[in-house]
């Protein structure tokens, strides 16, 4: 019953045309090039695995489902050839995919009930411990044993194996890997402003390399807006009122614009002087009449308007693609949307970014995989998921089939032309199941994405521009990368390992982003940018400091000496 | 009074109801555009240019056409199941929840029945407190509904809510017919069911609307409690589809990736679209029941 | 022998039965009781523990009935009087719930009297089919469309300079945000709640209508005379049964119309439990302060029935 239930899935999971294409390449295996493909064993590893009465192992797996379902696709099938290789016995998992957005919902629930099936994604990352440690989910530490390529992952992370670990060296999930192999410390999204590359070649400027140079262009660009040569409404206009103005500005005043860690101690950067400097700053545009006083409340739809309307000029914050989603939508043919590096504020040096990746293999706390304390071969199920860590399986879930999805020559890989050529790759190569297209996950999510092989096919090349260079395409990991160097990873993205119980990490959410004081710190700081309460008047800032420390429910400095008595340094 | 004065006082009235009826069709045809505006607004989203879109030109009709965002929803070849699934599921819960919620309003209708107030009161209180998910989901899992359309369908059978307003009808309805029956030796649910059920159509018209529009918006417990793809109901594959389209979070990194033609919006509105067609299509078919004087005569002044 | 002539010749003499006897006598509208009651045990009382995490140290992974009880055990509802902010989310609750229920109960009332005055079938029903069609959009997709009109370029706007006033930005702050607010519940449920209303108007006696015509009756007196009286009954019910959900305010909505220009004069009880359950992840706090809500709720519904059965017991709840 279970077996037909998912074939039918199978069959309705692939279009006619994908499927026919898909059989005959499972019937020949020749194809599948001998060096590439993953052929370990855990016998060969060492292992000794249990036998199985009937040789097959029954499973059912919950995971969460990207926005193509890896059901039926290339390799899927791959990753269930080489799995039952690898256990020496045949799989029979019964897979239930939620959509990823609403798995999230559901999580909790399941665990709370305590019937969790065999394995299952984890997307609350370490919100799940108090499950282990009530003996929902399989205390992983117990299985060493049967681990061989996990460890390797916990060994290079930050903090090592305390990372992975609980303080009682308890560990109830595998944690989402990241395989960076160039080290490319490229961040995600807010490590760029976004000019109108158009506008500034017509009139001889260029984006700013450092904050003064940002004033002055700022004040040029108004001249020419006054003097109507310059047909935009403002000079800076936001990507949309959920994310504050000053999140693009933080950085270059090193600070944070919430709870980080700064390189020695946690604290709340809104309250830092740092942050006070950015504020004064953002004021000292907004009285100059430079911001758009839409800021605050014009949503997304809107901002995406105002940036293909010529609303404004320049956007310092703002999510990575938006910038292509402008240029691809915009209506006027000379409109040129560009990104380049935070301008550098001279007192502080080089500006900080925000999510950057960290070098070669490293674990990421907030996704994962679990298992049930409750399954039948803790031994089998333990193995297979480790086995996901290994660089045949690394290579496979994110690089596919030589020959098919990839080919290799000096020890360089390039996806084949019929995924690159495609007009969304992305799209293409998840046809095909690849975990690197980002919007397909292969085998049981969260297993490690080939930073390179996610370059490809996912991130789509946008203008950017740097002192050197001048104008030209890059990538935005690859770019933020390059034009920040070592000195703009920020201490947070690098912080040690802190050993919370339940309600110092809940205490600790509240200085977070989406946290009350984070939240309060939004409301108020618009006030000081607006001009609405002064930023230069010390008694404004002490209140505004007591303000933000009463909205917490635990004592507010005391959620922080915590969080610092907690750290392993 | 004379006989002319009194014709002249009936046209004025005439008079006055005329301007009435056409100050009347004005404000109606004024508000059902308010209405309908938005509406309209999301056809034409659902049905233009990603680049019409973003640069916000798009209001009454659809600019740049092409149906891309239909074509992404019927790509899906479960969307008729699932439209079938929710059919089933929405007629099952208006039945069960009909015979259930009618018992129980007569029930209480009854003015002589000694368990009246506190069955008032244990109804009002489920209006106002509940157990939360956890429970409820444990509850549902003990009693092996767990992946069963009875899942959705018992839990919120019984409405208190709908219980009062069902009595309140019933009420309207003249006792003496109640008296009439007994005396005739006819039984309380016989009652119930020849002539308080017959008497109320335009309640149950109502409420099989209401209950039948509830299960149609519903998903959150179609996600807790339905695991098998096969049984889901629309607005669960509707909110895959829309997930699938590619657009529908900013969380992820560069989750922005353009795609084509294709906005977010023409997915999601086109969904818009699915659930609302058709529930316009069936109203008309409700609506005769509203007509009055249906119970003339069975209805006391 | 006696006895029993005695309670056939004289009905009223039936209050000298005890409960039992009578409840026995009832037996059939028990029996007809009996399904819809277990189903209301079964589904709506059983899980009703849950509440008590209000009361608990609720560790998930003890459950229920396993986590240990606060220390004192209204913790949780002490946390939030003594929370900065609390009054202000009373007060902002009670203020948008109040005025909510004021101007979306008489709306639907007076648009169902306005279309059962409606000549001609065709446009009567599709103006009715018309009015339902917000009910059906959902929150999202009526918010950003909110915001876009609001906007300095926006419809809103558009109408305002056509009126000769100046455009303003009507999502700052949270000058604007009542209207904005009220004006589309007002939109969103008017037609939608008017079906209940249409649907008692179905029971008015049509015999009614002509010996009002005969009188000369006009529009006005008839609607006083014989259409209220019809829909009373289900007004009253409807109101007293929705006066409990005042503090229940669609936070959703407010969450959306929320930016940080207007986020603390919007903050109601629900956004707050909002960011407590969900953001930060306390459910037994946010339990708490639900529960908080329900109470009064509940007492409100309770009080409200109270006064109807001194003034009016037939509407009554009980």
């Amino acid at each position: 019953m279970k077996r037909e239930t998912t074939k039918r899935l199978t069959a309705m999971g692939m279009s006619v045309a994908m499927a026919a294409g898909l059989f005959t390449t499972m019937g020949t295996t020749a194809v599948w090039a001998e060096d590439s493909a993953p052929k370990a064993t855990a016998a060969d590893n060492g292992i000794e695995l249990p036998e199985l009465e009937d040789g097959t192992l029954h499973l059912e797996v919950s995971i969460a489902d990207y926005q193509q379902s890896s059901d039926g696709t290339l390799v899927q099938e791959k990753w269930q050839e080489a799995m039952e290789n690898y256990l020496g016995c045949k799989l029979d998992i019964t897979w239930t995919r939620t959509p990823a957005t609403d798995y999230q919902a559901n999580e909790l629930v399941v665990l709370q009930s305590g019937s969790v099936p065999d394995i299952a994604t984890v997307t609350k990352g370490s919100a799940v411990n108090e499950y282990g440690e009530d003996g929902t989910l399989l205390n992983l530490a117990d299985y060493s044993d049967y681990m061989v390529y996990y460890p390797e992952y916990m060994k290079e992370t930050n903090g090592g194996e305390n990372f992975a670990k609980n303080e009682d060296g308890s560990m109830y999930y595998f944690m989402d890997g990241f395989y960076n192999p160039d080290d490319i410390q490229g961040a995600q999204s807010f490590t760029a402003f976004a000019y109108r590359f158009d506008l500034l070649k017509e009139n001889g400027w260029q984006p700013a390399a450092t904050l003064d140079e940002f004033t002055q262009l700022c004040s040029d660009m108004q001249a020419k807006i006054d003097d109507g040569s310059l047909d935009l409404d403002y000079v800076i206009i936001n990507n949309t009122k959920d994310y504050s103005l000053y999140r693009g500005f933080v950085g270059i005043f090193h600070t944070w614009d919430c709870l980080y860690y700064n390189g020695e101690e946690w604290v709340f950067g809104p309250i830092e002087d740092n942050f006070r400097e950015c504020l004064k700053y953002l004021n000292s545009l907004y009285e100059a009449g430079y911001i758009d006083p839409e800021f605050a409340t014009a949503d997304f739809n809107q901002g995406q308007t105002k940036a293909t309307t010529n609303v404004g000029g320049i956007c310092p914050t703002l999510w990575s693609g938006s910038v292509a989603s402008w240029n691809a939508a915009k209506t006027d043919d000379n409109m040129e949307w560009g990104l380049a590096y935070l301008p550098e504020n001279t007192e502080y040096g080089t500006a900080w970014k925000w999510g950057s990746r960290q070098a070669a293999k490293s674990l990421n706390a907030n996704m994962g995989i679990y298992i049930s304390a409750e399954t039948e071969h803790p031994e089998y199920a333990v193995a297979m998921i480790d086995y996901q860590y290994s660089d045949e399986m690394v290579n496979l879930m994110n690089w596919g089939v030589e020959g098919e999805t990839y080919t290799e020559a000096d020890g360089t890989k390039t996806f084949v032309d019929d995924i690159l050529n495609d007009a969304t790759p992305a799209t293409k190569s998840a046809e095909y199941g690849l975990t690197s297209s980002s919007v397909c996950r292969t085998g049981i999510p969260f297993n490690p994405i080939d930073f390179n092989a996610m370059l490809e096919v996912a991130s789509n090349p946008e203008p950017w521009w740097n002192a050197e260079k001048g104008y030209y395409e890059g990538k935005y990991w690859v770019e933020s990368d390059a034009n920040g160097g070592e000195d703009s990873v920020s201490p947070y993205d690098r912080a040690p390992v802190t050993y919370l119980t339940a309600e110092e990490s809940s205490a600790k959410a509240e200085l977070g982003y989406g946290g009350t004081c984070e939240t309060r710190v939004k409301e108020l700081a618009l006030q000081f940018i607006t001009g609405e309460n002064d930023i230069n008047d010390d008694d404004a800032w002490e209140d505004y400091i007591d303000d933000i420390k009463s909205q917490t429910d635990e004592d507010f400095d005391e959620i922080i000496e915590t969080l610092n008595e907690k750290t392993v340094k | 009074m004379s006989f002319g004065k009194a014709k002249k006082q009936n046209n004025k009235i005439h008079i006055g109801s005329r301007a009435f009826d056409v100050f009347l069709i004005a404000f109606m045809i004024i508000v059902s555009i308010i209405f309908l505006y938005p509406f309209l607004n999301v056809i034409a989203t659902s049905l233009s240019s990603n680049r019409m879109i973003t640069t916000g030109q798009v209001t009454f009709f659809p600019k740049e056409f092409h149906l891309d965002g239909y074509k992404a929803l019927f790509k899906d070849e479960n969307i008729l199941g699932a439209y079938w699934n929710t059919i089933v599921i929405a007629v099952g819960t208006m039945i069960v929840s009909l015979v259930l919620n009618s018992l129980m309003a007569y029930v209480m209708m009854a003015p002589e029945f000694v368990l009246r107030k506190p069955l008032s009161i244990i109804l009002l209180i489920t209006m106002f407190f509940s157990g939360g998910t956890v429970p409820t989901y444990l509850l549902i899992q003990n009693l092996g509904l767990y992946d069963s359309w009875w899942s959705l369908i018992l839990p919120n059978a019984v409405s208190a809510y709908n219980i009062f307003i069902y009595r309140s009808f019933y009420q309207g309805i003249s006792p003496e017919i109640r008296e009439a029956a007994r005396i005739d030796g006819a039984s309380e649910f016989q009652i119930l069911t020849k002539i308080y059920v017959p008497l109320s159509k335009a309640l149950y018209a109502t409420f099989g609307l209401f209950s039948v529009v509830g299960v149609w918006n519903s998903y959150y417990e179609a996600l807790l409690y339905i695991k098998d793809p096969a049984k889901q109901p629309i607005q669960m594959l509707l909110r895959k589809i829309v997930f699938t389209s590619g657009t529908a979070n900013m969380s992820d990194a560069q989750q922005m990736i353009s795609n084509g033609n294709l906005n977010s919006l023409n997915v999601q509105y086109a969904c818009v679209i699915a659930t609302i067609g058709p529930i316009l299509l069936v109203y008309p078919f409700i609506q005769k029941y509203f007509a009055q004087g249906v119970q003339v005569g069975a209805v006391k002044g | 022998m006696a006895k029993r002539s005695n309670t056939t010749s004289i009905p009223y003499a039936a209050k000298k039965k005890t409960f039992w006897q009578l409840l026995w006598k009832q037996k059939a509208l028990c029996i007809m009781a009996l399904a819809p009651l277990i189903m209301l045990i079964i589904f709506k009382y059983v899980p009703m523990y849950g509440i008590l995490i209000a009361f608990k140290n609720y560790k998930a992974s003890k459950g229920v009935w396993g986590s240990n009880w606060l220390e004192p055990v209204l913790k949780n509802f002490i946390k939030f009087f003594k929370n900065v902010n609390s009054g202000q989310i009373i007060w902002n609750t009670l203020k948008i719930g109040v005025l909510n229920l004021l101007f979306t109960f008489p709306a639907a009332i007076i648009f169902a009297i306005l279309l059962n005055e409606l000549r001609g079938k065709v446009f009567k029903s599709a103006v009715q089919t018309i009015s339902y069609i917000p009910h059906f959009l959902s929150v999202v997709v009526i918010c950003s469309m909110l915001n876009g009109f609001g906007s300095t370029t926006g419809l809103f706007n558009d109408v305002r300079d056509f009126l000769g006033m100046a455009r303003v930005d009507m999502n700052n702050g949270s000058q604007y945000f009542l209207p904005l607010y009220l004006g589309s519940q007002v939109w969103q449920t008017v037609g939608w709640s008017s079906i209940m209303y249409l649907s008692a108007l179905s029971n008015v006696d049509v015999t009614l209508y002509d010996v009002a015509n005969i009188d000369g009756a006009n529009r006005w007196q008839k609607i006083k005379n014989i259409i209220w009286p019809t829909i009373k009954p289900t007004t009253t019910i409807l109101l007293i049964m929705n006066l409990g959900n005042v503090l229940n305010s669609d936070y959703t909505k407010i969450l959306l119309m929320q930016n940080d220009t207007n986020r603390s004069q919007l903050e109601v009880i629900g956004t707050f439990v909002y960011q407590k359950g969900i953001v930060e992840g306390k459910f037994s706090y946010a339990t708490a302060v639900n529960l908080f809500i329900s109470v009064i709720g509940f007492a409100l519904v309770f009080g409200a029935n109270m006064i109807t059965r001194k003034i009016n017991p037939e509407n009554s709840l009980w």
